[in-house]
């Protein structure tokens, strides 16, 4: 079943955003960083009172709720899932619920120092913004009652590299710095500033990736090399993913890059791929490859962390030859839960369980998936000159 | 706005354009050049478009003078309709004209991804075409991001 989608059409031009912490943070063209809290914004639509305000909460606030552990029991009972597919066919519009807001719905988080910004990441209850000066940091809070976010502390450069693409895991902050090298940032505690290292770890990075046991670090949208990661379970974990946290995953990364493989290595049972690849972007299990002969397909990554290489079996992502897959040049690709979302020029394309659905049919700012949040893993978000419109995701197969 | 194309000189240049510089395409950037890879990658990119329709894209470079002083080149492209055509034949939207040449001798280019930053239209050059409206907000971050 197709998602369900929220487009926001905001009264002045915007240029990013970011889900976190129940809020929407969103970049204005006009230099300021705003936020507004989700809840708000359904309930512009639908009055609190209004039964739809309850199933669009959860379906973009609490959507990890159909598939965790404990939705197992609930949707186990006859007719569970039956009535929810059925109310998430009665409110599925492509066109969206289309919510009008003014920048007056928003608050003012800070103000930004330089625009366009590159790249946007939230975790830790830390704010960071990249761009062609270097990467800012803050603190952010989240009011409990009111769910509006606040910062701790002015906004502060902490590294500066050119910005161009981030990836968070744990308490790590990867930096992409294109020809400047790829480099790593850590969380020290609660409260306190990113520490980012002074040597890059790669010489060379376009964009990251996180698989179950290394980076990947793309140095081209075609070629990438898999770096070792050292972690360690601790304790008590001296940060928070969020105020609404109720993971308890408790591991620091403690090494980046110690190892490391090219990917004419980890292919070696592949070396007629090589060089008919146009894209590659891994999930944490298996890496994919979108080929110059119009082919997708799928290699899962080895299952022991000493050994680099990839599997060598082969699968076709797609249960059909596609008809909406372009032979255009793809721009980026985000993974969700059981599936992509990629971004070609002209288009962005939801492919899930084998099958493809167009979300987006002209170009867009920015396509955001959050795979390492507990809460939005099978959200979409994307922002285009318009607005800003989220997806969220049919749960179940 | 269609790619032209436009007549070669007796000495195989193309021009000149109004600035009084002069095209020369080369063979090892055409279609049926060989493909050389090293370590998978392709050393020479290879245009996806007519020998004549080079020196187009190289005019409307070339005549408002889009040069980018960190990398010594003028970038071209081609934005119609709202979308950026591709040169290459591996998708590459962006065209580099490097300026190795001697004052007198023609100019040459070929196409190229924005991934590296000698491939890559600086910020400066970007905040000009922006604010004049020649490329549309969605390609200037994503050729700054070197994703195009």
């Amino acid at each position: 079943m197709k998602p369900l989608k929220i487009s926001i059409r905001v009264s002045i031009p915007i240029q990013d955003g970011y889900l976190y912490a129940g809020n929407l943070f969103v970049v204005f063209k006009d230099g300021t960083l705003r936020t507004i809290p989700i809840n708000n914004i359904i309930q512009k639509r639908f009055g609190s009172d209004d039964e739809k305000f309850n199933f669009f909460n959860l379906a973009f606030l609490r959507n990890n709720w159909f598939s965790n552990d404990q939705s197992k029991s609930f949707f186990a009972i006859p007719n569970f899932e039956k009535a929810l597919s059925k109310n998430w066919m009665q409110n599925r519009d492509d066109a969206g619920i289309i919510i009008d807001l003014s920048e007056n719905d928003f608050s003012v988080l800070h103000e930004l120092p330089t625009l366009p910004i590159f790249d946007i990441r939230l975790f830790g209850m830390r704010l960071f913004v990249g761009n062609r000066d270097g990467l800012y940091d803050s603190g952010i809070s989240v009011d409990s009652n009111t769910g509006k976010v606040s910062s701790r502390d002015s906004l502060e450069r902490v590294f500066d590299g050119r910005t161009t693409y981030l990836n968070s895991k744990t308490d790590t902050l990867l930096i992409s710095s294109n020809s400047e090298g790829l480099f790593h940032g850590n969380l020290p505690e609660i409260n306190r500033r990113l520490h980012v290292g002074n040597n890059a770890i790669r010489p060379k990075s376009l964009r990251t990736g996180w698989s179950q046991h290394n980076v990947v670090n793309y140095e081209s949208q075609s070629h990438f090399n898999l770096l070792s990661v050292e972690q360690e379970h601790i304790q008590e974990r001296t940060y928070m993913y969020s105020s609404f946290d109720e993971d308890s995953k408790k591991i620091k990364i403690t090494e980046i890059g110690h190892n490391s493989s090219d990917m004419f290595d980890a292919l070696a049972s592949h070396t007629n791929l090589i060089d008919n690849i146009r894209f590659a972007f891994n999930a944490p299990k298996s890496c994919y490859f979108l080929l110059n002969n119009g082919k997708f397909v799928n290699i899962f990554f080895n299952k022991y962390k000493e050994n680099f290489r990839l599997s060598p079996r082969i699968k076709d992502v797609l249960q059909e030859d596609s008809n909406l897959l372009p032979k255009s040049k793809i721009i980026s690709a985000n993974i969700i839960r059981d599936g992509c979302v990629l971004e070609y020029e002209d288009r962005v394309i939801l492919v899930q369980n084998g099958q493809e659905t167009i979300l987006e049919k002209f170009p867009v700012y920015s396509v955001r998936t959050y795979p390492t949040s507990i809460r939005y893993k099978n959200i979409v978000s994307i922002v285009d000159r318009y607005g800003i419109s989220l997806y969220s995701v049919y749960p179940f197969k | 706005m269609p790619l032209k194309t436009y007549p070669r000189n007796p000495d195989g240049t193309y021009g000149p354009t109004n600035r009084n510089d002069y095209y020369r395409s080369k063979e090892d950037h055409r279609k049926n050049a060989r493909q050389s890879f090293k370590h998978g990658k392709q050393i020479k990119t290879r245009w996806c478009i007519k020998e004549s329709e080079e020196y187009h894209v190289f005019k409307i470079a070339n005549e408002p003078y889009w040069f980018c002083r960190e990398n010594n080149c003028l970038f071209g492209f081609i934005f119609e309709n709202g979308r950026l055509l591709e040169l290459g034949e591996n998708g590459e939207c962006l065209a580099k004209f490097p300026n190795d040449r001697n004052e007198l001798d023609p100019w040459h280019g070929y196409p190229v991804f924005s991934e590296r930053d000698e491939n890559r239209p600086s910020s400066d050059l970007l905040d000009e075409l922006d604010e004049k409206k020649i490329i549309s907000y969605e390609y200037r971050i994503k050729i700054e991001r070197g994703f195009i």
